[in-house]
């Protein structure tokens, strides 16, 4: 025997490790909920039918909930990455280029090569930015919030491939470009014409899905890096887009598509975009919703009537610091975040002390938010989009009763986590207008369009 | 269940433990057994406990047939009659599909079969029982007349999954007699803790590098990231399996069974055949004793030998997994094994132990990487990446030497690896040696918080990291 004391010790710890596991059975949460820490529902305790168990699916919800379930969670998950980062030399740099690769950067790369699912490229520099909404979740987070840390367009544009505007007008080159002083463009990106069509066709598909008198508002808006060069260089004096032209054409009555580089064109000396990050500003965003609403007929309130507070924040991966407004709600509005399609709990709308684009909705949108607007209008949006559409819904509160938010990108949605796919919620939440609005990561050639969109509809 | 599972750490084994140490009778320690066993399986997989409780009875009566018969005909087709119904059942599982879908892929024919879910550990737990219905047919090991003590054999629960593939010769005894010491306990409970740690803190952690690195087919491989992917592979499955046999000999030890080693630090290895002879030491001993002897093993002159070592290398990739790649990486290895034996046996003892090492290494992480995907040509692409070729728009051209991405992984995963490497040297044994059964009392002290330190770190990652899988599982 090697002795008493290692055996009792031995001993103890095995008991331990029941004990932790009947306190976990009697005092873990048994419902699921959404986590905005990990960005997805965590596991409530399995359902015991013969079904679950015959499938096994049982024994892996069990694990979850065990283990999502487990206490003090979030600092033991901080502790074990502590732990992994001890001896490692990662520089700023890595983490940019390790941690950005999510969805996002999908789209990049089917944007780059030019491929879609059925198709080769037909011709033109294909080329896209990423989005990198990873990055928008709390500080800490190692992921760039930079889309400057891509460096396919740099900050002067670089030498991009120079087309006539006729030429642009041609259906294989329906794209993003800037305009040159020479009175020529530069080809940014091109789109694919089967991206575009089924883009147009899940547009349409949303607009059957609405009553009536409903629409469907699509605006793909440009990233940070697709307006640099042009405060930057003298030789870019504007943007041009006409991708939007093509989606008119493909789309019914009900479905309209802004041509938000269009709308942003006059505003580009002013402060649009983030000076810390690559999402566009509250001043972007006023500008495109007050188009919207001039094409509703309605008006919108000037946008010094707002409420907004100056933050002094920086970026906690680039350390670039600036001011930059955070924009309020122009009454109080009720959050909450909606699982399962009926239980619901509460959510911040904006973090009054975040320094980043962060303070809204802490940086996500899932797995579906609801926010009571206080207004009475009798009618109720949907806004599908990327983190670009967290600063934009607050210009939307008074025109609705409810607005939804909610994100299908990949890993995003999921359909047993909202509780239903987005036609059955659009039915159960009777919503009238959809607002689709991404950057053009997750725009243009991203699957987050031409295939995401469609799928979450009805699976 | 998995070992490193929170309900396996947690909840199933704290109760094994509790249950089966309530009473001393062995009745009841194998009653309790039994029990937690099937529920074991049956937790990930309820439909196919069916399966193997099927095999284990058919084997059950073919031994009691042999035992009974005195015609040595009925006995040879009893035992046919066993071995066929247990190979078929994993034939039909594992390879049916794989097969028939070459077939008929080979020869333009239209048709194809689903592949089945593989029910979990069939590839160990048939083994298990052919060892059984063969032992008693050699009269090796006694008929087990008792049915669930022979159920108890196949499907207990610390080798049930994932080996190690234990002979029935080796505890026909323990399971009728066998005791369970305070001593056993905690030296059983430490290499549980080792195992742990190995699959949870090392295997998980080189998983996670290797994800992040681009590798073929994923992008182009640069000459470093093709080495530092097979390096962190070669490490990952190491810990991953040899962590789950140490948790499997350390639960044995607790419960008073004496399972074989089934690794010995393969990666000091001075050649191919000694590295086999380190590394899934229990599957080598099964192909030794019931495949490559029966076939006549070396006793029928040189060409004999080399269709015999052919055959084993074959199976023993096709084992592992329904794919070309396997078959490839079996016939890898039994080509090397055939010329180390025939051809450079006399070269390899005269060359300094560091080239012999290092060679064989070389040679391991070479297997290693056809093991890895089951894409026949993502294999070429990786290989050639290794020698710092690549093919591009059809022809053959240098591969960049480095790459951002495999150069941000290494400073990433910059301790972890290292210590893997470490770990992979003989270092305890050598200590133990060293200290020549002196500062019993330090060590001790040691052992208890190396212990305690195991556990907790393991606990932590777990919940804190979700990468989990074992490799072997899937065979």
């Amino acid at each position: 025997m090697k002795s008493k004391f290692s055996f009792v010790l031995t001993l103890f710890s095995t008991m331990l490790l029941l004990c932790i596991g009947f306190l976990l059975l009697t005092f873990a949460e048994k419902e699921s909920r959404p986590s905005g820490n990990e960005n997805r529902m965590l596991q409530g305790f399995p359902e015991l039918s013969g079904e679950n168990i015959l499938s096994g699916n049982m024994s892996g919800e069990f694990e979850n909930f065990l283990s999502d379930g487990f206490f003090a969670r979030n600092l033991l998950i901080g502790v074990s990455d502590n732990c992994l980062g001890v001896f490692s030399c990662q520089t700023e740099e890595d983490i940019a280029l390790l941690e950005g690769g999510n969805d996002e950067l999908q789209g990049l790369v089917d944007g780059q090569t030019g491929t879609s699912d059925d198709e080769q490229p037909e011709g033109g520099a294909v080329q896209t930015a990423p989005d990198n909404d990873g990055a928008d979740s709390a500080p800490g987070d190692s992921a760039p919030a930079d889309d400057e840390n891509y460096d396919e367009l740099p900050e002067d544009g670089g030498e991009l491939e120079e087309v006539d505007p006729d030429s642009a007008a041609q259906s294989e080159n329906y794209g993003f470009y800037f305009r040159k002083a020479n009175g020529k463009l530069g080809m940014v990106f091109t789109t694919l014409e089967s991206n575009r069509r089924k883009t147009a066709r899940a547009l349409n598909a949303y607009r059957a899905e609405l009553p009536e008198d409903g629409n469907v508002f699509y605006m793909m808006i440009p990233l940070k890096r697709n307006y640099s060069p042009i405060r930057n260089d003298d030789k870019y004096v504007g943007w041009y887009s006409n991708v939007e032209d093509s989606l008119r054409e493909q789309t019914v009555d009900g479905v309209h598509v802004l041509n938000v580089p269009e709308i942003l064109e006059p505003h580009l000396d002013e402060d649009i975009y983030f000076p810390i990050d690559h999402h566009w500003s509250a001043l972007g965003a006023y500008y495109v919703c007050e188009e919207l609403m001039r094409i509703q007929g309605l008006p919108m309130a000037p946008y010094e009537e707002y409420n907004y507070k100056k933050v002094y924040g920086h970026n906690y991966n680039t350390g670039v610091k600036g001011w930059f407004d955070i924009i309020y709600p122009l009454q109080k509005v009720n959050t909450t975040k909606v699982y399962q399609k009926v239980k619901e709990m509460d959510a911040v709308f904006v973090d009054y002390s975040s320094e980043f684009y962060t303070a809204f909705f802490n940086g996500r949108i899932l797995p579906w938010t609801k926010i009571e607007t206080g207004y009475s209008t009798g009618r109720k949006a949907l806004v599908i989009g990327d983190s670009f559409a967290n600063i934009f819904t607050p210009y939307l509160c008074p025109y609705y009763d409810e607005v939804h938010m909610t994100d299908v990108r990949e890993n995003h949605y999921d359909q047993r986590e909202c509780g239903g796919w987005i036609a059955d919620l659009i039915e159960y939440h009777g919503i009238d207008d959809v607002y689709i609005l991404m950057s053009y990561a997750n725009a243009a050639n991203s699957p987050t369009s031409y295939k995401r969109l469609e799928q979450c509809l009805h699976g | 269940m998995v070992f490193s599972s929170l309900t396996f750490l947690l909840l199933f084994f704290p109760l094994v433990l509790l249950f089966y140490f309530l009473r001393s009778d062995l009745k009841w320690k194998n009653g309790v057994l039994l029990v937690f066993s099937l529920l074991f399986y049956a937790w990930g997989e309820p439909v196919w406990i069916l399966a193997m409780i099927v095999s284990v009875i058919i084997n059950y009566a073919c031994a009691i047939g042999i035992d009974r018969s005195k015609s040595k005909t009925a006995r040879r087709l009893l035992l046919t009659a066993g071995v066929i119904v247990s190979v078929a059942m994993l034939f039909y599982f594992k390879y049916a599909a794989f097969l028939f879908n070459s077939f008929t892929g080979i020869f333009g024919i239209a048709a194809e079969l689903p592949v089945l879910k593989l029910p979990i550990g069939i590839s160990f737990y048939t083994f298990q029982v052919l060892t059984y219905t063969v032992d008693v047919y050699r009269g090796k090991a006694p008929v087990m007349r008792n049915l669930p003590r022979l159920m108890l054999y196949i499907s207990c629960f610390p080798q049930l999954i994932a080996g190690p593939i234990v002979q029935y010769a080796d505890v026909c005894n323990e399971l009728s007699d066998r005791t369970s010491t305070a001593e056993g306990f905690v030296n059983g409970m430490r290499r549980f803790a080792v195992g742990l740690s190995k699959k949870v803190l090392i295997a998980n952690v080189c998983a996670m590098a290797l994800e992040q690195i681009p590798l073929a087919g994923e992008g182009e491989m640069s000459v470093l990231g093709a080495w530092y992917a097979a390096l962190l592979y070669s490490l990952q499955i190491y810990f991953d399996f040899s962590g789950y046999s140490d948790m499997a000999i350390g639960i044995g030890e607790i419960l008073g069974f004496r399972y074989k080693e089934n690794f010995n630090y393969p990666y000091i290895s001075r050649s191919v055949s000694e590295f086999w002879r380190r590394w899934h030491i229990s599957l080598g001993s099964f192909f030794r004793d019931y495949v490559y002897i029966p076939l006549g093993g070396n006793r029928r002159g040189t060409v004999r030998t080399i269709i015999n070592l052919l055959v084993v290398w074959s199976l023993t990739g096709l084992w592992h997994g329904a794919d070309w790649n396997f078959a490839l990486w079996g016939a890898y290895y039994g080509v090397l094994i055939v010329l180390e034996r025939f051809v450079l046996n006399k070269i390899i003892s005269k060359l300094p132990g560091a080239v012999t090492i290092f060679t064989t290494l070389i040679l391991v992480m070479g297997g290693w990487v056809i093991f890895y995907y089951t894409d026949l040509s993502a294999v070429g692409t990786h290989l050639l990446a290794m020698i710092g070729l690549q093919v591009r728009e059809g022809s053959l051209a240098f591969a960049s030497l480095a790459d951002e991405v495999t150069m941000a992984v290494i400073r990433k995963y910059t301790f972890m690896p290292l210590l893997a490497m470490i770990a992979c040297l003989p270092i305890v044994p050598a200590v133990k040696k060293w200290l020549g059964g002196r500062h019993q009392k330090l060590t001790n002290a040691f052992a208890n918080v190396f212990f305690i330190a195991e556990m907790a770190l393991s606990l932590l990652f777990i919940i804190g990291q979700s990468y989990n899988p074992f490799i072997y599982f899937r065979f």
